[in-house]
């Protein structure tokens, strides 16, 4: 068939391995699944065999895809789940559900923007490497080097998400894994679609900037290697010291972060529970991340942290009686986690459906809902479509 | 114009897709409403293995499916050899339709049954395979007069409503008018999936789209 041929044998068997691999399915089981021999399945994984059509729909079926999205010629055949098993990062369930969330998003997304025509701009530094030198200096070094690529000083960073995902063009996702998920954050790099991140939306705001600094500490440094970070990582590799203390260097660069302590201290006259939730408040970070900040700079004793904890620790009740109002940040990204589809791409589903570009079938198995649930998410947009059209005809 | 008008003097097999087997379950009496029809219903293999899938579980689309297929009100049909290449043909070329639709087309492009499909790109596609035949709707299975004669107006009528509803049924443009003037205005403004519905209702309900697809309505 003209269809199969078209794609190549080799090509097709590359799908094949790469959707087998995404649903955890080993080759001899799919083999057994489907009676074949499993070398004859490993010569159709090579590209030596050409595959069947109804070999075809028999292996869709056993790795729970379609046949139209293994052979629609848009489709985006990622193979994150492999990649992250090859680098030892899969260890658990939590680890291969947030690998699969993270693969799943990135192919969706990527084929929705292919479809509509939209160009991703990447804005990427060339990456570091940090095979010689000692990694802590070297974080702190890439960090100020980064932020002076970006041009956006010393200063605290009020939205670092937007600087990752419009100013440097990398792939963004929050979204909520499990609750009792360790998985903090995810990186990967690929040609094809870029340096994509995962971060775990059940954190709160300051935890997730300092997720996203470490993330981006691996995006500069080790860009190609995949990483999964987890909340409960007790020995820690290379790469992982460098990207955590890049991510706090990033976030709160020594200089003007030392500055603006000595600034408050000078008031205060010592550390107090008020100077850490300021400082924390200015730099977006966490009263705990600003403490341990302290204490790596050499600008408190070591053990400040731990001594805070024992002694009652600093309280959000505390920080309101600060801070006031402004203690209670926004973060517009939990509502969006909160939705099954982000506004983005439930943005460009409605597009391609309206377009006739993709069917409810493909789009409901594209972004992993029910098609009830896909036609509440193109009804909405349709709902607000009718709105904007009505107020441009006014206009007019 | 009516929408049950095409199906009426129509006694060959229809071939239901997965859209249509959704706003069926959703309806409330798609068990009643399947049996009400004087013609065989087919569904493609490859469309119930689509349902069989786990978020069709959640939805209740598969139990739904089993029962209507245990109560032999459909027919399971696998692909025969010759709907083969059509199938192939949709699912490979660009643009491309999901295999439940393609199947869906496929049988009745060989067999000559009517395919029963709402999606607007599955539609165009059944449209230009089928070289002139239009698929049927949902919506003319729903006002068939022997589903009508068989579950009484009320029910006929509540049934539309609750496929709109919750299973947001897609209709055609054209038969606006008609459904609303069906099921009322008041209920009307419960059915955000109406096309242009901010046109006729000024504003709108917000769209649930997380809570919405909740267990489907009593009968």
């Amino acid at each position: 068939m003209a269809d199969l041929n078209e794609i190549g044998a080799q090509e097709m068997g590359r799908r094949l391995r790469v959707a087998r691999e995404n649903a955890g399915v080993r080759q001899g089981e799919a083999a057994q699944i489907i009676g074949m021999s499993r070398p004859t399945l490993v010569s159709i994984e090579q590209g030596a065999r050409p595959v069947r059509i109804q070999e075809l729909q028999q292996l869709a079926r056993c790795y729970g895809i379609s046949v139209n999205a293994l052979l629609r010629r848009e489709a985006v055949h990622t193979d994150l789940v492999p990649r992250f098993r090859k680098a030892q990062q899969v260890e658990n369930t939590h680890t291969v559900e947030a690998v699969q969330l993270f693969n799943n998003l990135i192919k969706a997304d990527v084929e929705l923007e292919n479809l509509l025509g939209i160009h991703r701009r990447r804005n990427y530094p060339t990456a570091r490497g940090i095979h010689h030198g000692d990694v802590l200096s070297l974080a702190e070094k890439h960090a100020v080097e980064l932020r002076g690529w970006i041009g956006i000083g010393l200063g605290p960073i009020s939205d670092i998400f937007s600087l990752i995902e419009f100013g440097l063009g990398i792939r963004l996702y929050q979204r909520r894994l499990a609750s009792s998920s360790k998985v903090a954050g995810l990186f990967t790099f690929d040609e094809q679609v870029g340096a994509c991140i995962l971060l775990n939306a059940n954190h709160p705001l300051p935890r997730r900037v300092q997720s996203a600094g470490h993330e981006l500490g691996h995006f500069f440094g080790t860009r190609e290697t995949t990483e999964v970070l987890r909340e409960d990582e007790r020995f820690l590799s290379r790469d992982d010291r460098y990207a955590n203390a890049f991510g706090r260097a990033f976030v709160s660069p020594a200089d003007s972060f030392a500055e603006r302590f000595r600034q408050l201290k000078e008031i205060t006259g010592r550390t107090t529970r008020r100077l850490i939730i300021l400082l924390a408040h200015q730099y977006n970070i966490s009263r705990q991340a600003c403490v341990l900040r302290l204490e790596d700079l050499g600008l408190v004793k070591k053990g400040t942290w731990e001594w805070f904890e024992h002694n009652g620790g600093i309280t959000d009740q505390q920080a309101r009686e600060v801070l006031g109002s402004a203690a209670d940040r926004t973060d517009p990204v939990k509502s969006d986690a909160d939705r099954l589809v982000s506004h983005r791409t439930s943005l460009m589903a409605h597009a391609v459906w309206k377009r006739e570009l993709m069917s409810e079938g493909q789009l409901a198995e594209l972004l992993r809902v029910g098609r009830v649930e896909l036609r509440a998410i193109v009804d909405q947009i349709e709902l607000e479509q009718d709105e904007s059209d009505e107020f441009l005809k006014l206009l007019g | 114009m009516s929408f049950s008008s095409s199906l009426v003097d129509f006694r060959d097999p229809l071939v239901l897709d997965a859209s249509v087997l959704v706003n069926l379950h959703a309806c409330g009496s798609g068990k009643r409403i399947l049996a009400a029809l004087p013609n065989a219903m087919v569904v493609p293999e490859i469309v119930a293995d689509e349902l069989k899938h786990e978020r069709s579980r959640r939805g209740g689309e598969y139990a739904f499916l089993d029962s209507i297929s245990a109560a032999g009100l459909i027919m399971i049909e696998s692909l025969a050899d010759t709907e083969d290449v059509v199938f192939r043909k949709l699912i490979a070329s660009s643009p491309s339709i999901d295999d439940g639709e393609a199947a869906t087309i496929a049988i009745a492009a060989y067999k000559r049954y009517l395919p029963v499909i709402d999606d607007r790109k599955g539609r165009t596609c059944a449209e230009l395979t089928l070289e002139g035949r239009t698929p049927a709707w949902s919506l003319e299975a729903f006002r068939h007069p022997a589903v009508i004669e068989a579950l009484g107006d009320e029910i006929a009528i509540r049934s539309l409503y609750f496929a709109l509803r919750k299973g947001r049924m897609q209709i055609p443009h054209e038969a606006l008018d008609e459904v609303i003037a069906l099921i009322g205005e008041d209920r009307a403004r419960d059915c955000t999936c109406l096309p242009k519905y901010r046109y006729r209702f000024g504003h709108s309900q917000s769209v649930d789209v997380d809570k919405d697809h909740s267990a489907h309505p009593s009968p």
